[in-house]
């Protein structure tokens, strides 16, 4: 008896065990009935149309085409450093058909502060307008830095409202820059729109849903001449300075080394005050480059005049002479490789 | 004496062009009168032309004042026609080379040094497209080669 109790209870456990884990058979079998629910529960889902997600529309029909248009008023506080400049800007959307109701546009590389620096002009089914302030971010590329050429990203989805509803379509006849559009500095180089099918990875249950999404791009380059006059003439009169020291004989040997020692300084600290002002980068940068042809020419001059320790006075002429018509040319070729590599 | 030659380099470099004068054809796409003067008679006109001869879309709005105004509607052009225009292309203080509508057919164009609405839009534009699906267009802000070519005065450097 004792052994049919015992085999009882094991019988009990094992049913309790089997109810228990039921629901975890259910995760692995993705065909189940059961799984389909669990998969729901607590996320609405729809079963009718293309989409599960509960942002999806099945009733709403052909979604509504959306010509977007944008007029971009000014940038403002760009900072390459921070990756971040401030837009004005209108955006409209005029559809083809009823818009659904309470669409307002939302900036995904970015935020609006405050409410009042969206202001809705005009809210009709099949036309909007708003005018908005807002603070986007834009990745830097400063390979080229400091001919480079930024790009200032402003984009914008509808997040719940995706393409079964609303299709954006970049209007060219809409899209400009107003007409006092200025960026100290900066010249604009393009100005791009597109829009695209945004797919988040799962953020939650059937999180199948694709949302419009509307890029303006603009593209802006700096102007050379400030990139000439604040690289690489301040670069180049360094180095020319370090230079002059190599036309001196032995006997001012003093003067000589303290023509190119001094200037080490200067463009350490010259190199400081460009990187200051730049983001940290996992490469170099045009200005870096220019500045390590600038301290290998330096290291060059001292070197020149450190000859005149190392070697035996009988052969202090000719370092001089080698010094002379070597040293430049050199210093002139690692300057160019700075400056075009 | 060898300096000279540098020396001549570095003086080429802030040498500029001498200005230079242009004409070409344009069609008038919007002609408003601004501001009537008490005798509702035009004071303040703007015109917006289209350079059609020219790559991509060039668009100029050229305000001008009552002389102007009165001038241009006693030619009898209006919207769609083609008209002749005279642009002076000159360096600017501000670091760059600009043109200037000085004439419209046979109307001089005398500019208000405070006019800050005349204003053009320089822009060639294509079609942008992913694996074959267009997602949108570029529009290129800096005067192409193509379009310096062809209508040289809106070459800025």
């Amino acid at each position: 008896m004792l052994c049919i109790s015992k085999r009882c209870n094991y019988v009990f456990y094992l049913l309790i065990l089997l109810i228990y884990s039921f629901p975890f058979f259910g995760l692995v079998c993705e065909d189940t009935p059961i799984n389909s629910e669990l998969k729901s529960s607590g996320v609405p889902v729809h079963k009718a149309g293309k989409y599960l997600s509960p942002f999806a529309n099945p009733d709403y029909g052909e979604p509504a085409k959306v010509r977007v248009g944008f007029l971009l008023k000014s940038i403002s506080s760009y900072s390459i450093k921070e990756a971040k400049f401030s837009a004005d800007f209108y955006i409209s959307y005029t559809s083809d058909k009823p818009m659904p109701p309470n669409i307002i546009p939302h900036i995904t590389n970015g935020y609006i502060e405050e409410d009042i620096h969206v202001k809705i002009i005009a809210d009709q089914p099949t036309f909007k307008l708003w005018k908005i302030h807002a603070t986007c971010y834009s990745n830097p590329d400063l390979r080229k830095y400091p001919f480079d050429t930024q790009e200032l990203r402003i984009e914008i989805e509808e997040d719940d409202a995706g393409i079964d509803q609303i299709v954006f379509i970049a209007d060219p006849k809409n899209t400009n820059m107003d007409v006092d559009f200025f960026m100290p500095g900066w010249e604009v180089n393009y100005l791009e729109s597109r829009t695209i099918r945004h797919y988040y990875p799962d953020r939650f249950d059937n999180d199948d849903l694709y949302y419009p999404r509307y890029v303006f791009r603009l593209g802006i380059k700096r102007y050379a001449s400030n990139a000439l006059f604040t690289v690489y003439f301040p670069a180049f009169v360094i180095m020319f300075v370090s230079l002059s020291g190599i036309w001196l004989n032995k006997e001012h040997l003093d003067t000589r080394i303290n023509s190119s020692a001094p200037m080490l300084a200067a463009a350490v600290l010259f190199h400081y005050t460009i990187v200051q002002e730049l983001p940290s980068t996992a490469y170099l940068t045009g200005a870096d480059k220019i500045m390590i042809a600038v301290y290998c020419g330096l290291m060059l001059n001292l070197l020149a005049s450190w000859c005149f320790f190392f070697f035996d006075e009988k052969y202090h002429y000719r370092i001089y002479i080698l010094g002379k018509y070597i040293v430049p040319p050199l210093n002139a070729i690692l300057f160019l490789l700075g400056a075009l590599l | 004496m060898k300096i000279i030659p540098y020396l001549l380099i570095l003086l080429a470099l802030f040498c500029k062009e001498s200005e230079k004068l242009y004409e070409t054809n344009v069609q008038i796409t919007r002609k408003d009168v601004v501001v009537y003067d008490n005798d509702k008679k035009p004071m303040v006109m703007d015109l917006e032309i289209n350079y059609k001869d020219c790559p991509g879309n060039q668009v100029e709005v050229i305000r001008g004042g009552k002389e102007f105004a009165n001038c241009i509607n006693s030619t009898g052009k209006s919207l769609g026609d083609k008209i002749h225009i005279d642009i002076k292309w000159e360096w600017s203080d501000s670091g760059y080379y600009k043109w200037t509508v000085i004439k419209v057919d046979s109307c001089e164009r005398v500019i208000d040094p405070f006019d800050g609405v005349s204003f053009d839009l320089v822009e060639e534009c294509e079609d942008y497209f992913v694996y074959g699906n267009q997602i949108g267009f570029v529009c290129k802000k800096i005067p192409t080669d193509s379009l310096i070519k062809s209508c040289p005065w809106f070459r800025k450097k």
